[in-house]
């Protein structure tokens, strides 16, 4: 068996080559047969019981002839295998008992060398250029999760996230020592590159939404930062976490921008259009507009609501059809900018809610806007089942109107 | 160094800062004078009560503070012999004129700051006394000024 290794891929895909790989096959659906090899190679070492493999085979479910499924299955993984163009084993072994994966054949197995890597990067002894060296190595095998068409074996999903967990930690280390060097250059396609394997991870974004900002990238930083934390409000329905409002008011107050007159300064802010419609602002920018607003009342004199619209259901409760949402949202969305007046503001609050901030009005008024709204949503909503709820309170902060504890008393 | 401090005036920007002069008490009837920076001739209030409902309509009137509610009640507000603030000639006294009244028995400055929850949030200063309290309600407002006149 000399000259005869094999290489197996387990991380991003799952995939056993030669040597040279010219021959070879790879996993492009779940099926048994290669949850069979998975299995066998992840526990090498100490092989697997029958039952044991009917187990992670077939999970609890009867079967009329577990023993010939095995052996079936068995026949069948050898002849895939062959049939791909690698040697003529006998990949899987019987002894004592126990199925193996022959252990004569070399192996060189991704997740083994990736796990081996992550160990060595924890060594005291090694110097920063040797610890980024291996977190670089260790990024660079990591090409997804771990045996992906059989993440959802109950023995594959610990592996899985300890192996993402590995991932997280090389890239955190790696991202410390390049910010020390001020190696942002280095460091970007790494944190892009693993955006790809983990679109949906904060964590990642923060870190490029900093090297960007470390690069000058400015433009680019708060677009990254607008794109990702709408994303995460659509897709995951989570509002900005602190690090990344923190990291948000880092860059505004970081952006030094280039010496402009002021009528060019007052060109770049203004809105590209005058557009009908209540003005749609970013979570933070309403907050930020909330705040602002709400000092100007005490010289303004002015009264104004907070208006919190919820989609729910005929029961009234939040409404979850999940693949109507966006649908429903987008009509509540249209409804609003066309029924408030230009000068009210309102935001995405939620998947299924919209906070709108309203000037000039009272409480009564309140019900006539909402019905405004109802009736715009109503005659265009394109979904069925869904409803308008709302709330409303006066947006002057309750502090405010109890300054101090004195009570009729000079 | 000169000294170029000059100690703030108070609520000097609120368009709706009222001077209340309190000149007269008789068998429990409160009466005095109303100034405001649009009028320059008092309007003059025979209770407590009066104070409140004069200056409601004179916040009505001149839109500030904006009141959070409509108003509401079981009868209609008899206004028909309320004096009236008229602010037609709009603003025309300044800040010293205004502030520089004095009632007989006592003065205070008024500022409404909002009116939230169909009543009023504020403060007010006892001028001869310095001393300024804020209130939550009109009602507290109200307290504010019968314990001032109950002190003389």
């Amino acid at each position: 068996m000399k000259n005869s290794g094999l290489i197996i891929h387990t991380l991003g895909e799952f995939s056993i080559t030669d040597i040279s790989g010219q021959h070879g096959w790879k996993q492009n659906r779940s099926n048994k047969v290669a949850t069979l090899l998975q299995y066998l190679i992840q526990n090498r070492k100490q092989g697997a019981t029958r039952s044991e493999l009917l187990f992670a085979l077939f999970g609890s479910s009867d079967l009329a002839d577990p023993g010939n499924s095995l052996k079936s299955l068995i026949h069948r993984a050898r002849i895939l295998l062959i049939d791909a163009g690698l040697p003529d084993f006998e990949y899987i072994q019987f002894t004592q008992g126990k199925y193996f994966w022959n252990n004569e054949i070399p192996c060189e197995i991704d997740s083994e060398i990736f796990e081996d890597v992550i160990s060595k990067i924890e060594n005291p002894d090694l110097n920063s250029e040797e610890k980024s060296f291996l977190a670089r190595q260790a990024l660079r095998m990591y090409k997804g999760d771990y045996l992906p068409y059989t993440s959802t074996e109950s023995w594959v999903s610990p592996l899985l996230v300890s192996y993402q967990g590995m991932y997280h930690k090389a890239l955190r280390v790696y991202n410390k020592l390049m910010a020390e060097k001020g190696e942002y250059k280095t460091l970007l396609p790494y944190l892009e590159y693993a955006l790809k394997i983990f679109p949906y991870d904060e964590e990642i974004h923060l870190l490029r939404i900093s090297c960007l900002y470390e690069l000058k990238q400015y433009k680019e930083a708060l677009t990254a930062y607008e794109k990702t934390t709408s994303m995460l409000l659509e897709e995951l329905n989570i509002n900005p976490s602190k690090e990344m409002i923190a990291l948000y008011h880092k860059m505004l107050n970081g952006i030094s921008f280039q010496t402009e007159t002021l009528p060019e300064i007052k060109e770049k802010i203004q809105e590209e259009s005058n557009l009908n419609g209540a003005y749609y602002s970013s979570y933070l920018g309403f907050v930020d507009s909330y705040r602002f607003l709400v000092r100007m009342i005490e010289r303004n004199g002015s009264s104004v609501f907070l208006l919190l619209g919820s989609l729910v259901n005929s029961k009234n409760l939040p409404f979850d059809a999940e693949d109507k949402i966006e649908k429903a949202a987008e009509d509540f969305f249209h409804a609003i900018k066309h029924a408030l007046r230009r000068g009210d503001l309102f935001t995405r609050y939620s998947k299924t809610q919209f906070l709108m901030l309203l000037s000039g009005i009272n409480q009564e008024n309140c019900s006539i806007v909402e019905n405004r709204i109802r009736e715009s949503f109503n005659a265009s909503k394109s979904i069925r089942g869904v409803y308008l709820q709302f709330k409303e309170i006066s947006a002057v902060p309750e502090q405010n109107l109890i300054e101090s504890e004195s009570k009729s008393v000079w | 160094m000169v000294d170029s401090y000059k100690e703030p005036r108070l609520f000097e920007h609120s368009p709706n800062l009222v001077c209340i002069c309190i000149d007269k008490i008789d068998l429990n009837i409160t009466t005095g004078r109303i100034f405001t920076y649009y009028n320059s001739e008092p309007v003059i209030f025979n209770s407590v009560d009066q104070i409140f409902l004069i200056l409601e309509n004179f916040f009505d009137d001149i839109d500030f503070p904006q009141a959070s509610t409509q108003t509401r009640g079981f009868a209609e507000r008899k206004t028909a012999n309320l004096p009236l603030i008229s602010t037609k000639s709009g603003k025309i006294m300044s800040w010293e004129e205004l502030t520089g009244h004095q009632g007989t028995l006592a003065t205070f400055l008024l500022h409404v700051k909002y009116r939230q929850n169909s009543t009023w949030q504020g403060n007010l200063k006892w001028v001869e006394k310095n001393k300024t309290r804020s209130f939550q309600s009109d009602l507290e407002f109200m307290e504010l000024v019968n314990t001032a006149i109950a002190e003389k």
